[in-house]
This record gives structure tokens, C-alpha cells and sequence, in this order.
């Protein structure tokens, strides 16, 4: 198949210049070269001395990667409570945080850190030998590495850095500014509506644990979807990755809620992790899974029941009178 | 190291000379007229030329070109957004060919620019790259500057909807 691919792209290689056009350009350029003409220059011949000369920091952190390599790259798979976890936090983050440089890179960093520390508090979860100390300490760190991937997303767009982000994108993505354009107003969209339908309505253990597994099995989906986009603009795959980031963290604490029985809690996580992942699927031009997509509407539809009866919360001021589902 | 003046406009002269038939390969297949992609492979070498003779090195010569060219035809297309294929197409392809042979490659050659405009507009400068001007992934990686493990994706879905188109 590959044959008949190059065979049928082969014709186009009969395409050339003509001789009186090559001519023409030549002309035009020989007397563009006598307009303009050039000096001699310095060229550059690379010369390790140059490069380590300017770039110290960069080599002292080679040197250290390379000194301690082994116990570095074995500290990336640490978890708390592990000899190793401090090289982790402490070493390893701190010199990759160092390499994350502009708004965007700065709130890729910051996600990365959450989901990392979302990773540590599930491990603790199941873990029994770590003290209630260390996972204390944890937890706050991920509140805290949280606060800040929300914030460092949602400043993105107010930046003039993420402007120049924009337009360098919209330049190298060439001739797709009617699909791109929508995308960043998709994503001032996805900002308004942030706060929608947190507030409870109480359902049952076994509706919840449903709802909260239909929205974990659409986790991978959507990363892959977000992964496959490649029209979005660097600003919208922030904002996306951080409501996956938020569904993945209101899962975890819906399914902690659940088998504590703390079912009001449940149900505010399970409804947080679904606005996320209806927000993300809005905002994506596809999603991958045709057969998946057809449980949407059902979701959706779930979501809009729960949305309906908190608007009737809103209006009436009487929250004795919500029906319950249980 | 110094380099003369000479040595440098002979340089840009010989890369005229190996490069100006790809670039110009790229260019029609991307504008799909062929006065305009002469104009802009001109307009490509003489911004080239413009860019040393301020003094200034460039390391890479052949993708420093399609870069400029590329951008070149971006900024074409964002100012022709509105205008359909076929709108393209009809008044666009003009070759200033005669005889059977040439009306037969004429015919390949827009069927070729029809799968190329029927690929997704962020697949299609691979596809180009690739085929039309063949160009090796790390070399689109480095034009696009993009990983060369995007250029590959890319490069994959493009080709899976050219096989589509070719072989149905």
C-alpha cells in the first residue's frame, strides 16, 4: 500500500519551474543581491567551552543528573513515606520546575505537580503503614499544588505571553483559523460557567457509585481525545486538562465519600466530576469513542435533571421541598 | 570562523539552484496556482536574502527556506480564506502547457492536489512534506518545529485518509 501511496504521489514530482520562470527569479534575485550586498561574517562553530561557559546552571544540573542519576530516576517512582520521596519533592521537582518557563509552561508545570500529588493521596489511601501524619501533610500539599494549577489556568488568557502563544500557534497551525478561533471562545465559555451545580441532592449509594464509575470510564477517553486534538490552542489544552484533572480528584473523593457512607459529600464530588467532564466534552470538536458518546445523553440528561431541580432551589428559596431521589 | 561575502552569495546561489523546483513543488501544491506559487518561492529566496544580508547566519539553509516559505503561504491563505476549492481550482490551476502529455499530467496532478486539499489543513503540509517533497520526518519536525514524534502522528492520520481516498 505504501507503493501505490509513493506511485500516486510520484506524479506530482513532475512539477517544476519552468526555465524562463527559474530565469526570472534569478534575475530578480541576482539584482536584489547587488542592492543589498553582504559582508563577511562570523560563523558559528560549536565549541562546548561557549556552551558551558553560558550555560552554567544548565550544566551543573547535567553533571548532577548525570552524578546522581540512578538514585534521581528512582526517586521519580517514590511515594510518601518512601526513603526516596524527599529526592522526589524536594530535588527532582524543583529542578524540573526550574526548566517551566512562561505562563504556559508554568501552568503545564503546576497541573503536572497535582496530578502527581493526586497520585501520592490515592497510593496513601491504601496504604496503612504511612502515619495519619504524612498523609495529612500530603493532602495539604495537593489542596495546595490545586489552588495553584486553577489559578496559573485560568490567568493563561490574561497574559501577553499567551497571546504571543496564540498567534505563534495560529502561524504554525496554518490554514485552520475557522477551527481554532471557535476553541478560544469555547474556552472563555468553559470559564463562566465554572461554578455550576455543587450544591446536593441526596441519591443512593448504589446510584452514586454508577455515576461516579460512568464518569471514570470516560477519564481515559477524554485524555486521549485531548491528546488527539491537535487544532487546539495551547491555552484551551490547559484549561481542558485541568477540568480532567479536577474530574480525576472529585472521583477519588466521591469514591472516599462513598465508603465512608458520607453520601452528601458523594453526590457534591460525583456532580463536580461530571460538570468537568461535560465541560470538556463541549469544548472538544470530537471524542473518540462513538459507542461511549451514546451514553452522553443519558448523562447529560442525568446532569440536567440534577441542574433543573437546584434552579428550582434557586428560585423557590426553599430547599425542604427538593424531592429525594432516595 | 570567517566567511567572505563571495562564499556566502555563492552559496545562496547554488541553494537557488538545488531548492528553487522543491519549494516551488510545495508552494503549488499548497496554493494550487501556479504564478503564485512562482511569486512566493520569489518572494521566499529574496526575504531569504534580505535576512543575510543584514549579517545574520543561517545554519540551516534548506529548512530556513521552507520556513519562510511556509509562512509564506500561510499568510496567502489567511488572506484567501473565504475562497473554496473549487473556486481555486477553476480559476487557479493555470499550467501553460500543451499537448496530450501535458494534459494528461495536468489531470494527475489535480488529482493529486484533490486528496491532498481532502486531508484534514493541519495534516496536509506533512503529507506535502513527505510526498510531494519529500522530506524526511526529522526534517518536517525541524521546518514545523514540532516534535518528531507529532510530525509521525500526523503524518499516520493524513495517511490513513489518503489510503481511504486511493484505495476505497
Amino acid at each position: 500500500m505504501t507503493d501505490k501511496i509513493d506511485k500516486f504521489f510520484n506524479k506530482a514530482t513532475t512539477v517544476n519551474l519552468s526555465n524562463a520562470e527559474k530565469e526570472n527569479i534569478r534575475n530578480a534575485l541576482f539584482s536584489q543581491m547587488e542592492d543589498l550586498p553582504v559582508k563577511d561574517i562570523n560563523v558559528t562553530t560549536f565549541a562546548w567551552e561557549t556552551f558551558f561557559y553560558r550555560h552554567t546552571l544548565a550544566t551543573a544540573l547535567v553533571v548532577v543528573l548525570l552524578l546522581g542519576g540512578a538514585t534521581t530516576t528512582l526517586a521519580e517512582k517514590a511515594f510518601p513515606g518512601d526513603l526516596l520521596y524527599g529526592i522526589k519533592t524536594k530535588v527532582n521537582e524543583q529542578v524540573l520546575g526550574f526548566f517551566a518557563r512562561g505562563s504556559i509552561s508554568k501552568a503545564q508545570w503546576h497541573l503536572e505537580l497535582a496530578e502527581r500529588r493526586l497520585r501520592d493521596v490515592e497510593y496513601l489511601s491504601k496504604e496503612t503503614s504511612v502515619s495519619e501524619e504524612i498523609k495529612q501533610d500530603v493532602r495539604q500539599k495537593l489542596e495546595e499544588e490545586t489552588r495553584q494549577a486553577e489559578e496559573s489556568a485560568d490567568n493563561l488568557t490574561e497574559t501577553g505571553e499567551d497571546q504571543a502563544a496564540i498567534s505563534d500557534v495560529s502561524k504554525k497551525e496554518s490554514i485552520v483559523e475557522e477551527a481554532s478561533q471557535p476553541n478560544i471562545t469555547t474556552f472563555s465559555a468553559l470559564k463562566v460557567t465554572d461554578d455550576i451545580g455543587t450544591t446536593s441532592l441526596v441519591l443512593s449509594h448504589e446510584e452514586l457509585q454508577m455515576r461516579n464509575q460512568e464518569v471514570m470510564k470516560k477519564i481515559p477517553l477524554l485524555r486521549r481525545a485531548i491528546l488527539e486534538n491537535k487544532e487546539l490552542l495551547p491555552t484551551v489544552i490547559i484549561g481542558l486538562k485541568k477540568e480532567l484533572f479536577l474530574a480525576e480528584k472529585a472521583i477519588f473523593e466521591a469514591s472516599e465519600s462513598l465508603e465512608k457512607g458520607l453520601l452528601e459529600n458523594a453526590e457534591s464530588f460525583v456532580i463536580k466530576a461530571e460538570d468537568s467532564v461535560i465541560k470538556i466534552e463541549d469544548t472538544l470538536p470530537f471524542v473518540p469513542d462513538i459507542s461511549e458518546r451514546k451514553t452522553d445523553k443519558k448523562f447529560s440528561n442525568k446532569n440536567m435533571e440534577v441542574g433543573n431541580a437546584l434552579e428550582s432551589i434557586r428560585k423557590d428559596g426553599e430547599r425542604e421541598s427538593v424531592p429525594s431521589k432516595n | 570562523m570567517k566567511k567572505s561575502g563571495k562564499e556566502i552569495e555563492r552559496e545562496f546561489i547554488q541553494s537557488f539552484e538545488e531548492l528553487s523546483d522543491p519549494l516551488f513543488r510545495h508552494a503549488f501544491f499548497r496554493v494550487s496556482n501556479r504564478e503564485i506559487a512562482t511569486d512566493l518561492v520569489q518572494e521566499g529566496f529574496t526575504k531569504t536574502w534580505k535576512h543575510i544580508s543584514l549579517g545574520k547566519e543561517i545554519l540551516n539553509m534548506k529548512a530556513f527556506l521552507y520556513q519562510v516559505l511556509n509562512n509564506l503561504i500561510i499568510d496567502y491563505y489567511r488572506k484567501r480564506k473565504n475562497e473554496s476549492l473549487d473556486q481555486l481550482l477553476d480559476d487557479g490551476f493555470d499550467p501553460p502547457f500543451k499537448g496530450d502529455e501535458e494534459i494528461i499530467r495536468n489531470a494527475e496532478h489535480k488529482e493529486v492536489m484533490k486528496v491532498i486539499e481532502s486531508v484534514a489543513p493541519n495534516d496536509r503540509d506533512v503529507i506535502v512534506f513527505r510526498y510531494v517533497d519529500g522530506l524526511s520526518v526529522r526534517e518536517i519536525a525541524q521546518i514545523l518545529e514540532e516534535s518528531e514524534n507529532t510530525v509521525s502522528v500526523r503524518l499516520h492520520r493524513a495517511l490513513l485518509r489518503v489510503k481511504k481516498i486511493i484505495n476505497p
